[in-house]
């Protein structure tokens, strides 16, 4: 078997590996997390499906029905733009396992290979997802035949290959110039603001980029502009689209032909620069500065300081999460990333919206004020669940979890510090949020119940992560990006936090008074909380004792 | 003081990984624990520290059982695991700070023990360093500072020579034997023989989940041939039946 085949495996394989503990155990905690999947995600796929079926004539009516698959090929390709960066700094560079590699007969193309192939098929989780579920309802509002199913089939694929060899073929050029300097710890934090600042700024660059309107109606111009930029710029995007819109015809097989070598010869690009750059941009980048100064007395009566048990163990996982590349990067960085896009989306393209309809949220009606706090509470419930920071606290600990097991604190106390954490990153959700309500000039009272439920929400997502972990932690890693990087749980926490955003639509079908709704929802949600704090006090001992 | 009674740990329910063992640690001793790779050492050492859960039997440590009243247990030992290779990404003396505020050692006790035991090992220049930049040796050194910085009264020490220097490991027994001479426990696994046949008062032979043997190593020898070394006991104590 080929060493990229090899590789591939094993990366799979240590990669995907979702909690530890029996067989059984494990069969069970994955069955009730796929359980949770689908019926949390079961509005999801409803929505997609409405959408889709909604949308489709009044486009078709236009004759611009091709704008609904432009533009999921877009969002899809953005997407792994945006956070194929982050991960390809994470996993091609800030993994431990290279170390290991590194020594091995092994040339760098077939790591890079087979990394590239373990990324896109992580990539697909989230294809299946969004992609999929509009394309298919597509298909069928369409009523299209076999040969665009194939060809679907073939774009889910192929899909990320191109955005994501653009994402390595930057990191590699970059890893090359800047991994040259002796002192490793100040490298790492400039590519961890590097990677940062390119995946916010790739996802602006499009609003920059030259390009044709696909459609002149002012109500769509603003989505369509972007994603025409982005497929005038993703060539395989516009044949990938072009594709689906001709299928069955010949065009249509050329078409696909085109966006199947575009593909592989982007992939060959890759393996042929990475044979050149990937090590060069690789040596040495794990090993650690170190200064051996003795610290004079002041130094040391400056450092220690003496703590109580919850704050030092805070300021610990802290500096853990700030100074390990891969925890920055997915944990902290998503968390800032999320929110910094919405906002930065909403303000470059505020006049836009504003123009000539002056819209405003103050003078919203009564009846859809209570819609309103529920689109608030929601935002940031999307926005806090997508980063893997609430799911990991205990995963992230990899064999460290042990400590927690013979020191003299209470496994209660010890759990309710490494919640801090996700409850202070997940905050900048709501301030997010915030800015952009008061942008639309949303009413004070209003959004002053919306961050109250808010910070509410935070708290019980931050516990659901948590005991989530706790059920299913994958502590055997030996790679700190397999510890953070998105799988079930995160799927099953939103989920969770969904299905507890759905008693929120209850109480609004109920009353249309927002007073009334807050109160309501409030109430709901600190019983919720209060009886997850119940579950931890009364199950965090047995829980624990299953580790290791 | 260390107590197992009648402790049995079995792992899938099927294989006993210790089995009934029985045995006294008095304080004023440094015991060995001794025993071939996969006998259980590493277990019987995690079920006295509270890592892994005791199937039968119980442990108890200066009077306070392990799994009933562990936080007072806990408090009362220090522990070294075999593996160095804990929180890399702080520095030495971050590391060594949050240890203090775990066992609420006041501010100007935790500074005066830091430095003498940084004098001990070696390691004032690196304790501003992160430890991820440290050797194994001094990764080791680092990890045996944040279990005595305590002071406990039980030591509890998994295979804690591996690795040291000449000096370290020397400085390391001398602290073994010193803390012994004032009456308190040193309870070490190792599997280096000379060690143990210089330092410890008792020792324990572990194979296959069982004690096989136990007690000074004049008692052990008189059991053999006098002239023996405890190498060549041990390889006849633990060969495969």
């Amino acid at each position: 078997m080929s060493n990229t085949w090899l590789l591939t495996k094993l990366f799979l394989k240590n990669g995907t590996s979702e909690g530890s503990g029996k067989k059984a155990n494990r069969r069970s905690r994955l069955t009730a997390m796929f359980f949770l999947i689908t019926i949390g995600g079961l509005p999801l796929l409803y929505f997609i499906s409405k959408g889709v079926y909604t949308t489709y004539p009044f486009l078709k009516a236009m004759g611009q029905e091709g704008l609904l698959t432009l533009s999921i090929l877009s969002i899809m390709t953005l997407v792994t733009l945006v956070f194929g960066i982050l991960t390809v700094i994470m996993y091609f560079y800030f993994s431990s396992d290279v170390e290991i590699l590194l020594p091995l007969p092994i040339l760098p193309r077939q790591i890079v290979a087979a990394k590239l192939i373990t990324v896109i098929i992580m990539q697909y989780a989230v294809e299946a997802l969004i992609l999929l579920p509009v394309l298919i309802n597509y298909g069928v509002a369409a009523h299209l035949g076999s040969s665009y199913y194939v060809t679907v089939l073939i774009l889910f694929i192929l899909l990320p290959m191109v955005p994501l060899v653009i994402s390595l073929l930057v990191t590699m050029l970059l890893m090359r110039f800047i991994n040259i300097g002796k002192n490793k710890e100040r490298i790492r934090l400039i590519v961890g603001i590097f990677g940062l600042a390119s995946a916010y700024l790739m996802k602006n660059l499009f609003d920059y980029l030259p390009g044709a309107s696909y459609l002149s109606n002012s109500g769509l111009a603003l989505q369509s502009s972007l994603f025409a930029k982005l497929s005038s710029f993703i060539v395989s995007l516009r044949f990938g689209d072009a594709a689906l819109q001709e299928a069955g015809t010949l065009k249509g097989w050329l078409y696909l032909f085109l966006f199947v070598a575009i593909s592989i010869a982007f992939a060959v690009l890759a393996f042929f620069v990475a044979d050149r750059l990937y090590f060069k941009g690789l040596l040495g980048l794990q090993n650690t500065g170190a200064t051996r100064k003795t610290l004079n007395k002041n130094e040391l009566t400056s450092t220690l300081q003496q703590r109580s048990i919850i704050r030092s163990y805070f300021v610990k996982d802290m500096r853990i999460l700030l100074r390990t590349t891969p925890f920055l990067l997915y944990g902290v960085g998503r968390s800032l990333l999320v929110p910094a896009i919405a906002v930065g989306s909403v303000i470059m393209n505020y006049g836009l919206i504003m123009e000539g309809n002056e819209f405003s949220l103050q003078d919203v009606p009564l009846a859809y004020q209570s819609l309103l706090l529920s689109a608030f509470v929601f935002a940031v419930i999307f926005m806090g669940t997508v980063n893997t920071m609430g799911t990991t606290p205990l995963t992230r600990e990899g064999k460290n979890a042990m400590f927690m097991k013979y020191i003299p604190v209470s496994y209660t106390k010890q759990l309710f510090a490494k919640v801090l954490p996700t409850v202070l990153f997940n905050s900048l959700n709501i301030l997010a949020v915030t800015i952009i309500a008061w942008l639309f000039k949303m009413p004070l009272l209003l959004m002053i119940e919306g961050i109250i439920l808010c910070s509410l929400v935070i708290i019980f997502s931050s516990l659901t992560g948590l005991i989530l972990d706790l059920h299913s932690p994958s502590l055997d890693w030996d790679n700190e990006y397999t510890a953070v990087r998105p799988g079930l749980k995160i799927l099953t926490n939103l989920a969770l936090s969904l299905l507890s955003g759905s008693f929120m639509l209850l109480f609004l079908k109920v009353t249309v008074m927002p007073l009334t709704a807050f109160v309501s929802i409030f109430i709901v949600y600190l019983v919720l909380i209060v009886l997850l704090l119940l579950y931890l006090k009364v199950n965090a001992q047995k829980l624990m004792h299953r580790l290791m | 003081m260390i107590t197992f009674s009648h402790v049995t740990k079995s792992y899938n329910g099927k294989r006993k990984a210790v089995d009934d063992l029985h045995l006294t640690v008095n304080g004023g001793e440094v015991f060995g624990f001794l025993g071939p790779n996969g006998a259980g050492k590493t277990t019987t050492i995690k079920m006295l520290t509270g890592i892994t859960d005791i199937d039968e039997g119980s442990i108890e440590i200066n009077g306070y059982n392990i799994t009933s009243d562990s936080m007072k247990a806990k408090r009362s030992f220090g522990y070294v695991p075999d593996s160095p290779d804990m929180f890399l990404r702080l520095k030495g003396l971050e590391y060594l700070n949050f240890m203090g505020d775990i066992y609420k050692v006041p501010k100007s006790l935790r500074q005066e023990r830091i430095s003498s035991l940084a004098s001990a090992f070696d390691l004032e220049s690196a304790l501003g360093d992160h430890i991820q930049s440290y050797s194994h040796g001094m990764r080791q050194k680092v990890m045996v500072m944040g279990a005595l910085l305590h002071d406990p009264d039980v030591w509890i020490l998994d295979e804690p020579l591996t690795g040291l220097d000449p000096k370290a490991a020397f400085e390391l027994k001398k602290m073994m034997r010193d803390h012994a001479n004032k009456g308190k426990t040193v309870f070490f696994s190792t599997h280096g023989l000379d060690v143990v046949e210089k330092l410890c008062d008792r020792v324990a032979i572990i194979n296959k989940g069982q004690i096989v043997l136990t007690g000074t190593m004049d008692e052990i020898k008189g059991n053999f041939h006098q002239d023996d070394s405890l190498e060549k006991l041990f390889l006849e104590i633990t060969k495969n039946e």
